[in-house]
This record gives structure tokens, C-alpha cells and sequence, in this order.
């Protein structure tokens, strides 16, 4: 779950970093907590949590469990928990989430699609 | 039974190879002394030597020895073989991360004989135990189903047994987890990836340096060995082990 304060430094067990000057071509899977402030130019699917920072920019969908986003995204929003969209945030595609919050700034164009509450498959499992 | 291998750089160090030597004979730590310039190949000779009881190999020297026996030992079947490392000179990081600060210490270390299974990393046709580096500059990565490329001059370090970059940057790197950090920074940010392999070419003909000593030409695939290595660490290495 992320903190209201939606910076780095609440984001823990960081398993990627994608900085500044880097350009990532291609299709990205991961298993943990992302950072993304540099180029993305394909997809972004975790079971983690994903940071897009206010300098970053993906060409491509993304899917996670809970995702922030302050930069730039050209493609869709999968998030099967919460989303944040910070006031640099700019979403040019389709958002699907269970939660949502957004600062005033955004800018979101696309089909918001929203459900109920989804808690991670490792918890259904557990309570199954 | 212990086989000793010297460097050959080792002749400028004679007083402490004497100490190192008397200090061995004390311990009861004796064995086989062997000069890299008398093997013609380090392969057949470490296999020798296996087949003829040696249980534990000891590179005496700088990272460029713990190399050259490592991949001596790689080639072979030595899963039940020890790595141990006496340090001696400059250029001696990998003992440093093992805990190993002086030849002194090493012989305590060996006698305690603390073995722990270390991922071995595979750069082309080298093994290396604690990191590779490359300038980014000109360098393109490619990971399975993705490439990355970098603007700003800085360095790729691929790291298994972490070193200084990892202690400055809070990165825990762990030499048993079957994976290699890789690690992309410049003056301004840093990227961190977490890979099993990867390629790696450079246009600007820059080469890859593994374990801060031996230099490969790009193209290099870089990955883990299906083996581990058995190395003898101090009680104050500078890793994680599960």
C-alpha cells in the first residue's frame, strides 16, 4: 500500500531502477517493486508496485498491483489495486484500477474503468 | 592436503612471502608451492593435483590470481574443492569483500576453514567471481526481451560479491541468490537491475574488465555458471549469505 506521501523514499525493496538517462526497449517483466524515471518503449508488467517519476516517459501499457505516476505514459494503466496520479502526471490511454486518486494537474485521456477492491493473489490464496 | 599457487609478481614481495611461509609452517597449514610461470596449463594441473588428494587450492597473490585459479577450477570437476585466497600486494578487492585484509589474517582464515557455495559468473568463455565493469558510453545491454541504452558517460558494473558501489549505494548483492545485480550509474543517477544474463556490445571498443584484472573484448554474453565454487571467507565479509 503506498503511503500518502508519494515520494521514493516511502517506496522499499526496490528490485528495479530505471534512471534518468536510461532507454529500456522492449517488453519488461518483474516480480517486485519498480522505479521507472528514464524512457520506456514497450511494456511494464510486475507483480509489485511501480514509481513512474516526473521525468519519465513509457511508450507502452503497464501493469501492476499498485502503481504512482507523476510523468508520461502513451498506453494503458492495468492496476489491480491503487492508483496515484500525481499533478505532472499526463495518461494518454485506457485506466483500470480498483482505487484511484488524482491531484489536480493531471491530465488523463482514455476510459476510466474501475471495480472492486482486489487484494493480492498471495492474500486470496492464503485465505482460501 | 593444500596446493599453493604464487603468482609470479610475487618475487618483488619476498620478505612477505617469508613471513607468509613461516606463518603457514606455525599453523600447521602446509602443502604443495606452485609458480603460475612453471604451469604451462592450469587446468591439467589443478586437476593433478585433485586426483592426487588436494582438497583445498589457494591462489596467493591479487585478484588476477584468485582469476586465473578460479577458471582453472571451473573447468574441472572440483564441487568438493575449496578456494582459498592469501592476498599479497595491490589490487586485492576480492579478498577485501571475503574478509581477507592481509596474508597475516588469510592464514587464520584458512585455518578456520569458513567455506561458503558462491554463484560463479561467466563472461564469454571466463569465469569471474566478483563483478565485470564496462564504460557506458557506447555500451547497449540486452536482457532477454529488452534492450537498454544510455546517454550520460558513466560505468556498468555487473556485480555478484558486492563491492564498494553497492556499500555506497545501500544495494545488497548476494553471491548465492543465482542472480547478478546489474548496476548503471553516471555523476547525475543510477539504474539497478536484476538479471541471470545479459549481452553487452560497445561501439567505442571499449572491453569488459572482470574481477578489476582480466580484459575481454565486447561482444560478451555474461551469465551464472550451473556450478557454484566452494570459497573460503573471513568472519567479516562484506556479503549477506542465507
Amino acid at each position: 500500500m503506498f503511503k500518502k506521501d508519494l515520494k521514493p523514499e516511502s517506496f522499499k525493496d526496490v528490485e528495479t531502477i530505471i534512471g534518468e538517462s536510461i532507454k529500456v526497449k522492449g517488453n519488461f517483466n518483474g516480480t517486485g517493486n519498480i522505479i521507472i524515471d528514464g524512457l520506456l518503449e514497450g511494456s511494464l508488467k510486475t507483480a509489485g508496485n511501480v514509481f513512474i517519476g516526473s521525468k519519465a516517459k513509457i511508450n507502452g501499457s503497464v501493469e501492476a498491483q499498485e502503481i504512482i505516476i507523476n510523468g508520461e505514459i502513451l498506453g494503458n494503466l492495468s492496476v489491480k489495486d491503487y492508483l496515484a496520479v500525481g499533478e505532472t502526471a499526463k495518461i494518454t490511454g485506457d485506466v483500470e484500477c480498483s482505487r484511484i486518486s488524482v491531484d489536480t494537474g493531471a491530465i488523463i485521456n482514455g476510459k476510466c474503468q474501475m471495480g472492486k477492491r482486489v487484494a493480492k493473489e498471495v492474500e486470496v490464496a492464503d485465505e482460501q | 592436503m593444500n596446493v599453493f599457487i604464487y603468482d609470479d609478481f610475487l618475487k618483488k614481495h619476498q620478505k612477505a612471502v617469508n613471513n607468509l611461509e613461516i606463518t603457514l609452517h606455525k599453523l600447521n597449514l602446509n602443502g604443495k608451492i606452485v609458480y603460475l610461470e612453471s604451469i604451462r596449463n592450469i587446468n591439467d594441473l589443478i586437476r593433478d593435483e585433485v586426483n592426487s588428494g588436494a582438497k583445498t587450492i589457494v591462489a596467493v597473490g591479487n585478484n588476477k590470481t584468485v582469476n586465473k585459479v578460479l577458471n582453472g577450477m571451473m573447468t574441472g570437476d572440483n564441487q568438493n574443492i575449496a578456494l582459498g585466497i592469501i592476498p599479497i600486494g595491490d589490487n586485492n578487492s576480492i579478498a577485501q569483500t571475503c574478509g581477507i585484509r592481509n596474508e597475516k589474517e588469510a592464514c587464520d582464515i584458512l585455518l578456520a576453514r569458513r567455506i561458503e557455495k558462491i554463484d560463479v559468473a561467466q563472461a564469454n568463455t571466463t569465469y569471474f567471481i566478483s563483478s565485470a565493469q564496462i564504460k557506458s558510453k557506447g555500451t547497449t545491454i540486452k536482457i532477454k526481451d529488452f534492450s537498454i541504452d544510455q546517454a550520460d558517460n558513466g560505468e556498468i558494473n555487473i556485480i555478484n560479491i558486492p563491492n564498494k558501489n553497492c556499500s555506497a549505494k545501500n544495494i545488497l548483492a548476494n553471491p548465492q541468490d543465482g542472480q547478478l545485480n546489474l548496476l548503471i550509474s553516471s555523476n547525475k543517477n543510477y539504474s539497478l537491475l536484476t538479471v541471470k544474463e545479459l549481452e553487452l556490445e560497445n561501439d567505442r571498443a571499449e572491453k569488459l574488465i572482470v574481477d578489476e584484472s582480466v580484459s575481454i573484448d565486447t561482444p560478451v554474453k555474461i551469465g551464472l555458471s550451473e556450478h557454484q565454487i566452494n570459497l573460503i571467507v573471513g568472519k567479516n565479509r562484506e556479503f549477506n549469505i542465507n
